[in-house]
């Protein structure tokens, strides 16, 4: 990770839109001691309007489409979402069921998008999505 | 009724009162264990539609232990469709518990049961599950919304049927192999 | 006056692991009715497994209902078509199994623990359980080449042995996990805050219990001595002495409230150990798997035809499958299954009626919902939604725990 990127703390709203939580345990295990993310202040908060990213799980299901849509649409722009898990980037084995409503990066095209894939993904592979999404966000507040 | 201590009901006796009150029955077992072995066993028994709450009740007082019910399952077979309800019984009993399932078989032009939720109240969430999956009419459910379907789910949809009334479309969204064709 | 609130805890929320929406009327600070709503993780698994998958595709599908429990769900499909195809299992493959149960047990119980202390705001506690948790996920690592999913069953048998070395490094993680037992038990069971903020929380009668078909810890601390691994036979299990254990074991006595779903849960973590650690010194030599070729084995099952109920003890209670095959068609003919959660939910309502709103998030993770978390409510007031936040949530969680503490 950059030094500079240490100027501020990257905070993080995750939201599950029918994921099996494998994905989302391994976020927990990312922040807790033994990955730690949290020593380089990236953090989960409780509400999408302090949030700097958003860290997606699931493939979206028919009756949380509208919900995401509308978390997401609070957080601040410029909006950056870490699809983590092979469900949300393609749908994964749950591609072609029926109580699906698509992949999210196609249902809310208005985004940076970082990609995790994996069933589940490791933690570090986790934070490095997150290092490479605030690396980007340094950039554009550069410009 | 309540559980523990005492000896229980093992699964030969409870075929036994079942085929002494007229229902056709039959066991499945498979064997487990490796020094120790032992089998697992299902008890399976057939129900007419009509005699079904009346089954139900006869099950309840018969057995000497509060049943653990699982789960209905529910299969299209072509004309009919068959629903299973799953109870488990002898729960406390060293490797003697054992699986009891009704099954009731209903004509897809007649698809309807009666609710048994005063019977086995935790029956509620498996009932409404099949109302909208199989689209099985549950008589006198207390509570008909839909379980795991969304509000605005296509009515006359039902994903575990075989005919036309299941699901013809599905997402496409996901094909992404597509969109660089 | 009264004045009824309706709050709407989730789809996104902490203390749910899955989305899944509760509806609360409250009265002042008094929860007088609960509603569920369950639609929003619904991902149509079953059919994609009846129309789909073929059998051994499904294996793995199964595998991703839960990814916390993803030893079960797999197990139970795997032994109901056993069961219909008539395969033999080697007897080491058995022993194989019930190691792999208890690992997952084991991280499955280490990681509620950690929720259950987020939720009354002891997160210092989260972060040290956590730590503690990543022992087993390095030997669950180590010994299938994955952390969560693991893809270890297999018709017929696992996937891969368990050798001398990686049985090393297993009873090695035991040791360390006595060890972290003590100093555990004494942080979950001693602190006085925890004592403050569970006991007499949420309160699951054994009436109660029975009637609404409660499993696993949730149904044994309301002391129903219950469990799969004890009743029913399957796997290698009939071998080892495995006793239903109930808070009383410990304590003399049962309530049934929040307190005794962790004396249950931590308890149930040495016996893992102890199930381990016998099952490691009598392992039979010999085979792991019935059939190695998958095509033979795909063309065994297909030309089978029956149907079977399959149950397996989860972490979280029992869970069970039912299956039917139909010769010559290659997905499964019928599939239903019903997880742990799907019933438990059910007991959310007696434990919640009557107990504050700063008790719901404590009382919502005792039952150990497999369902999961994204945080929000909407309190609505006079038809009007407001929006909080489940910070907001906690911080009342929170309070109530520095209130209890003065």
């Amino acid at each position: 990770m950059i030094p500079k990127a240490f100027k501020r703390s990257l905070w993080v709203f995750h939201i599950n839109s029918g994921s099996c939580n494998g994905c989302d345990i391994e976020i927990i295990a990312a922040l807790t001691p033994r990955y730690d993310a949290e020593r380089f202040g990236i953090k989960l908060v409780g509400s999408p309007r302090h949030a700097d990213v958003i860290a997606f799980t699931g493939p979206v299901t028919n009756d949380m489409k509208d919900k995401v849509i509308r978390i997401i649409e609070q957080t601040p722009d410029p909006k950056v979402i870490v699809v983590i898990g092979s469900c949300g980037i393609g749908g994964g084995v749950f591609h072609e069921s029926y109580h699906l409503a698509g992949p999210i990066d196609k249902l809310y095209p208005n985004a940076k998008y970082f990609y995790v894939p994996g069933c589940p993904p490791r933690p570090e592979a986790i934070i490095q999505a997150f290092a490479k999404a605030w690396e980007w966000l340094e950039e554009v507040e550069k410009k | 009724m309540a559980g523990g201590g005492g000896e229980k009901m093992n699964v030969d006796e409870a075929k036994q009162k079942f085929e002494e009150a007229g229902y056709e029955t039959w066991i499945t077992e498979k064997m487990a264990g490796v020094r120790n072995k032992a089998a697992r066993k299902t008890l399976w028994v057939r129900v007419q539609k009509e005699k079904f709450r009346e089954a139900m009740q006869f099950f309840k007082d018969m057995a000497d232990q509060y049943p653990h019910f699982s789960i209905i399952s529910c299969t299209d077979l072509g004309s009919n469709v068959e629903l299973n309800y799953h109870f488990a019984l002898g729960y406390g009993s060293h490797l003697e518990e054992y699986v009891v399932t009704f099954k009731v078989s209903l004509p897809k032009d007649d698809l309807e049961i009666d609710s048994i939720t005063d019977i086995f109240p935790a029956v509620i969430y498996s009932e409404r599950e099949i109302q909208e999956m199989m689209g099985v009419t549950v008589k006198n459910i207390p509570d008909g919304r839909h379980m795991f379907l969304t509000k605005d789910f296509p009515s006359g949809i039902y994903p575990w049927r075989r005919d036309e009334s299941g699901v013809k479309e599905t997402n496409k969204l996901y094909e992404r192999w597509k969109d660089e064709a | 006056m009264r004045h009824d609130y309706e709050i709407a805890v989730g789809p996104i929320h902490p203390a749910l692991k899955e989305p899944i929406m509760l509806r609360l009327t409250i009265e002042g600070e008094e929860i007088v009715d609960v509603d569920v709503i369950a639609s929003q993780n619904h991902r149509g698994i079953e059919w994609i497994g009846m129309n789909r998958n073929n059998a051994i595709q499904s294996l793995y599908l199964a595998e991703r209902i839960c990814g916390i429990c993803n030893f079960c769900h797999p197990s139970n499909l795997v032994m109901a078509i056993e069961e219909i195809a008539d395969i033999e299992v080697p007897d080491r493959a058995q022993y194989i199994r019930v190691i792999q149960g208890e690992l997952e047990r084991i991280h499955s119980h280490l990681l509620w623990a950690g929720v259950a202390a987020h939720e009354i705001g002891f997160d210092s506690l989260l972060h040290y359980t956590w730590m503690v948790r990543e022992k087993v996920m390095d030997v669950l690592e180590a010994v299938n080449g994955n952390r969560v999913t693991k893809a270890i069953i297999m018709y017929g048998g696992v996937r891969r042995d368990i050798d001398e070395e990686k049985a090393k490094l297993i009873r090695k993680m035991c040791s360390y996990y006595r060890e972290a037992f003590n100093k555990l038990a004494k942080l979950f069971l001693e602190d006085d805050t925890i004592k403050k903020r569970t006991r007499e929380i949420g309160i699951l009668k054994y009436e109660d219990a029975m009637k609404l078909a409660a499993a696993g810890p949730t149904a044994r601390a309301s002391g129903v001595k219950k469990d799969v691994r004890q009743d029913f036979p399957y796997f290698a299990y009939p071998d080892f002495d495995v006793h239903a254990i109930t808070p009383d074991k410990l304590l003399g006595y049962t309530v049934g409230d929040v307190y005794d779903r962790i004396v249950v849960r931590l308890l149930e973590v040495k016996q893992s150990l102890e199930i381990i650690e016998e099952a490691l010194d009598n392992m039979p030599p010999g085979d792991i798997i019935a059939e190695k070729k998958l095509v033979k084995l795909m063309a065994k099952i297909k030309a089978s035809e029956g149907e079977a109920v399959a149950r397996y003890e989860a972490p979280r209670g029992e869970d069970i499958h039912y299956v039917m095959l139909k010769q010559g068609y290659e997905p499964l003919y019928s599939w239903k299954v019903r997880a742990p959660t799907y019933i438990n939910i059910l007991s959310w309502r007696p434990m919640l009626l009557g107990y504050q709103i700063a008790d719901i998030p404590i009382i919502a993770a005792s039952i150990d919902p497999c369902l999961s978390c994204t945080n929000r409510f909407a309190v609505v007031k006079d038809g009007e939604e407001k929006i909080i936040n489940a910070d907001y949530f906690h911080r009342l969680s929170i309070e109530k725990t520095r209130r209890l503490k003065k």
